[in-house]
C-alpha cells in the first residue's frame, strides 16, 4: 500500500513542482509586485498597498487610459473574433462531416494547415495582403474595376480591425474546427438516420440532435476562444504595431509598454492581475450559464 | 549497425560542436537567440575580458566586429566578448555587461537611472579629449552636469534622397515641391513629390515639421506640445497632404521609402519623387534607382530654420564597472578604436563617425562614402531629441497618436488637433515626474 502511494506521488511530483515552479510561485510573486512599488530598473522600493490598482482604476493618470483603452480594444478583440471562430469552425466541420469519406481528409487537413503557421509568417503574408498601397488585395481589386481608390486595410479603422479579424480566423480557425469534427464524430449515426425516416431537416438535426450532443465541446471552444482572444497580441504587435493611434493596442500590449518601456513592474503587474481576474470572472459567467441550461434540461 | 549509427550520431555532434565552440572565426557565432551573434576572434585564455552588447544585427554587425576583432587580435592583456543582439537594451538592463551601445537619445535617460559610468577619466586614459576631439553636437547628448557619459560613435540624419528620372534638381522649398507637384500632375497620375508614412520615420516627419517651423517644443524636463506654434507646424504637415497634395493621403508604414523605389508601373500604386529617411537606406534605393538616385541637403519644407532631425551611436560603460583591470581595458579599446584607419571601418558600414580625425578622412573620399558626405554638410543643424529622462516615452504618444490624427483626418480641426497635444503633453509631464 505504501509502496503504490509512493508510486502515486512520484507520478504526481514533476506537475506539482513545475506547477509551483512556473504558476504558483510566479504568480505569488506577481501578486506582492503588483502591491510594491517596482521599478525594472530600481528594483522593489517598499510595499504601497493598492496604490498601484487605485491608479489603474480610478485615477487620472496615463496607466488609468492605457489600462481602459487596452480593455476596449480587447473587448472589441473578442467581439468581433469569437462568433467566427466558434459559429465559423462549427460550420467549416458540419460541412467536413457531410463530405464524402475519401475526401475528407484531404479538407480537414487543408483547414487545419493554418494553424501550424507561426503568427510571425501570418502577419508578414496579410501585411502583404492587405497593405493599403501596393497591397495584394487592393492592387487585384483596382485591376479588376472593383474599387477605384485602395482601401486602407491596414491604416485606417474600421479596416485594420477587419483584417486583424480575417488573419485571425484563417490562423486559428481549424484548431476549433478539429475539435468539433471529433466532437460530431461522437454523434451514433443511427441518430440521423431515425430522424431523417421521421422527417427532421438539417435544422432539426441540428437543434435536436447535433447541439445535444456537442454541447460539452461547444463550450469547451467558447470558453477557450474567448481566453485566447484576450491574450491577444502576437497579431496586432506584428501587424499593426497597435495601431493607427492606439486603435489596435490590447491589453498585452498595454501591459508589456507598462513594464519594459515605463520601467513600472508594480502597475504593469497590477494590470496582469486584474486582467486575470476579468478572464476568470468571463469563464465563471460562463461555466455557471452551462451549469443553468444543464439543470433546467 | 547501431555501433555504426552510434558513431555517425557522435561524429555528427562532435562536428556542430566544434563549428559552435571554435574560435578560430572573427565573429557570427549564433549565441542568445536568432538575432544574436557574438564575436569572438581571438583566445580570451588568461586575458582581461570585458563584455560588450550592441544591438547591430543588421548589415553594419559585421564592421563593428571588424573593429572589435581587430582590438582582440592586437593585444594580450584584454578581450572584448561582444553580443550582437536585436533586445540589446533589456538584455543590458537584466544581464551584467560591461559596455554598450546606446543610441544618443537613451543617454540622458540611462544617465538619470544611474545605468551609466561617467568616463573622463577613461578618456584621459586613452589619451582622447571629448571637447576636442568630437563634433560640437555631441555635447548636447554626452555630457551632463556630473560629466561625460559616452564615448561618441556616430551620428546620422535625416537623409534627402530624390529620383533623378522624376526631378533633375532637387526641390528645395515648398513652393519648389509644388510646383514639382504640378510638373508631376500628381492626382492623376499618383506619382507625388513625396510621401509621409503612418509609421516608419515618422518621428523624423514630425521632428522636422517642428524644426523648420522654429517651434520650441520643450519645458523643463518633459516636452510641450499643447502650444500654438505646435499646433501650426503639425497643421502645416496636414496642409501639405490635404490642401496641397504634395503627398498621397493613406500612406502606411514605410510608405514614404516604398512609394518611392516602387518600380510598378500602372496607377494602382502611389510613387513618389523623394524620400526623407535614414542613411541606412542608400544601399538598397541605390540597388533599385541606380544612377537615377539623387542625394542631397533637406530642403525647407515647413519654414526658414534649417533643421535635420538625427540620431546617433555611442559607446558607454555599465554603472557597475568597478574592476580597474576592466576599466583599463575599456580606456585600450577606446585608443584603439578612435584612431582613424580603424573608425574609417564605421564609415564603410555606411554610417557618419563623428570622431573629427576620421570625419576627415572620409571628407577626403566623398565617392567612397556618399551618404556621410552629404551628412556631413548637415551635421551643424542637426536635432537630436533633446537630453531629458524618459524623452524616447515621452514622444510616443506624438508618434502614434497625433501622427495618425493629423495624417487620416482631412477636415482636421485646431481644436481636435490641441486636444491630443495636450494629452501627449500631460503624458509627457508625468513620465518626466517617474
Amino acid at each position: 500500500m505504501i509502496k503504490k502511494k509512493t508510486t502515486a506521488v512520484l507520478f504526481v511530483l514533476p506537475f506539482i513542482l513545475f506547477f509551483l515552479m512556473f504558476w504558483l510561485i510566479p504568480f505569488l510573486y506577481g501578486l506582492v509586485m503588483s502591491l510594491s512599488k517596482y521599478s525594472l530598473v530600481k528594483g522593489n522600493q517598499g510595499f504601497v498597498g493598492l496604490e498601484n490598482y487605485m491608479k489603474v482604476l480610478f485615477s487620472s493618470s496615463m496607466y488609468n487610459k492605457s489600462f481602459w483603452l487596452g480593455m476596449k480594444n480587447t473587448v472589441i478583440f473578442v467581439l468581433l473574433t469569437t462568433p467566427f471562430l466558434v459559429l465559423g469552425s462549427l460550420a467549416l466541420a458540419l460541412l467536413l462531416d457531410r463530405l464524402p469519406d475519401n475526401i475528407k481528409g484531404i479538407f480537414r487537413t487543408i483547414y487545419f494547415a493554418s494553424y501550424a503557421v507561426s503568427v510571425t509568417a501570418v502577419a508578414a503574408v496579410f501585411v502583404w495582403l492587405m497593405k493599403g498601397n501596393g497591397g495584394y488585395l487592393n492592387n487585384m481589386m483596382i485591376n479588376m474595376g472593383i474599387i477605384k481608390k485602395a482601401i486602407p486595410w491596414m491604416e485606417q479603422q474600421p479596416f485594420v480591425w477587419v483584417s486583424l479579424t480575417v488573419a485571425t480566423i484563417w490562423w486559428t480557425i481549424g484548431y476549433n474546427m478539429m475539435l468539433f469534427v471529433n466532437a460530431l464524430n461522437e454523434i451514433d449515426t443511427q441518430l440521423y438516420e431515425a430522424s431523417s425516416i421521421d422527417g427532421a431537416g438539417f435544422g432539426t438535426q441540428l437543434r435536436y440532435i447535433i447541439f445535444p450532443g456537442i454541447k460539452n465541446v461547444f463550450f469547451f471552444v467558447l470558453m477557450t476562444t474567448i481566453i485566447a482572444s484576450f491574450n491577444v497580441y502576437g497579431q496586432p504587435r506584428l501587424m499593426t504595431q497597435g495601431g493607427p493611434g492606439e486603435t489596435t493596442k490590447p491589453m498585452i500590449m498595454m501591459i508589456t509598454s507598462t513594464i519594459m518601456d515605463r520601467n513600472d513592474l508594480g502597475v504593469g503587474s497590477a494590470m496582469t492581475i486584474l486582467m486575470g481576474i476579468v478572464i476568470v470572472l468571463c469563464s465563471i459567467g460562463q461555466y455557471y450559464l452551462t451549469k443553468e441550461k444543464e439543470e433546467l434540461r | 549497425m547501431k555501433k555504426t549509427a552510434a558513431a555517425l550520431l557522435a561524429g555528427i555532434m562532435a562536428f556542430s560542436l566544434t563549428a559552435c565552440g571554435g574560435g578560430s572565426q572573427s565573429s557570427g557565432t549564433a549565441s542568445g537567440g536568432e538575432n544574436a551573434a557574438q564575436s569572438g576572434g581571438a583566445s580570451s585564455a588568461g586575458k582581461t575580458k570585458i563584455t560588450f552588447i550592441n544591438g547591430f544585427t543588421g548589415g553594419d554587425g559585421p564592421y563593428m566586429s571588424k573593429i572589435v576583432d581587430g582590438f582582440n587580435e592586437s593585444q594580450d592583456q584584454y578581450f572584448i566578448e561582444q553580443l550582437q543582439d536585436s533586445d540589446h537594451y533589456t538584455k543590458f538592463k537584466s544581464d551584467n555587461f560591461d559596455m554598450l551601445i546606446i543610441h544618443a537619445d537613451w543617454i540622458s535617460t540611462y544617465h538619470a537611472m544611474g545605468l551609466l559610468r561617467e568616463v573622463s577619466d577613461l578618456y584621459d586614459k586613452a589619451g582622447l579629449s571629448f571637447e576636442n576631439d568630437w563634433h560640437p553636437i555631441t555635447q548636447t547628448y554626452a555630457k551632463y552636469d556630473d560629466g561625460v557619459f559616452a564615448f561618441p560613435l556616430d551620428l546620422y540624419a535625416e537623409t534627402f534622397f530624390y529620383n533623378k528620372e522624376l526631378t533633375e534638381t532637387p526641390p528645395k522649398t515648398y513652393e519648389d515641391m509644388i510646383a514639382l507637384r504640378d510638373k508631376l500632375d500628381s492626382e492623376n497620375t499618383q506619382v507625388y513629390p513625396m510621401g509621409l508614412p503612418l509609421t516608419g520615420d515618422h518621428q523624423w516627419a514630425w521632428m522636422t515639421a517642428l524644426g523648420q517651423s522654429g517651434c520650441n517644443w520643450v519645458e523643463g524636463e518633459h516636452i510641450k506640445m499643447d502650444t500654438e506654434e505646435v499646433c501650426d507646424a503639425f497643421m502645416k504637415v496636414h496642409d501639405l497632404i490635404y490642401k496641397d497634395h504634395l503627398s498621397a493621403a493613406g500612406l502606411g508604414d514605410q510608405d514614404h521609402y516604398n512609394t518611392f523605389v516602387n518600380e510598378s508601373t500602372d496607377n494602382a500604386n502611389v510613387k513618389s519623387a523623394m524620400c526623407l529617411t535614414g542613411p541606412w537606406k542608400y544601399v538598397t534605393a541605390k540597388e533599385i534607382l541606380g544612377d537615377n538616385l539623387g542625394i542631397g541637403t533637406l530642403p525647407q519644407i515647413y519654414g526658414d530654420t534649417p533643421c535635420v532631425p538625427a540620431g546617433g551611436h555611442t559607446f558607454a560603460v555599465s554603472a557597475q564597472v568597478s574592476d580597474q583591470a576592466k576599466l583599463d581595458g575599456i580606456a585600450e579599446f577606446m585608443k584603439y578604436a578612435y584612431q582613424p584607419d580603424v573608425m574609417l571601418n564605421w564609415a564603410d558600414s555606411g554610417q557618419a563617425p563623428i570622431h573629427l580625425a576620421t570625419m576627415e578622412k572620409v571628407k577626403e573620399q566623398p565617392e567612397t562614402y556618399p551618404v556621410a558626405a552629404v551628412n556631413y554638410e548637415i551635421f551643424d543643424n542637426a536635432m537630436i531629441l533633446p537630453a531629458i529622462y524618459n524623452i524616447r516615452e515621452q514622444v510616443k504618444y506624438v508618434n502614434a497618436n497625433v501622427w495618425s490624427l493629423v495624417l487620416q483626418t482631412p477636415d482636421l480641426t485646431r481644436e481636435q488637433l490641441m486636444e491630443e497635444l495636450k494629452n501627449a503633453t500631460e503624458i509627457a509631464v508625468e513620465l518626466s515626474e517617474q
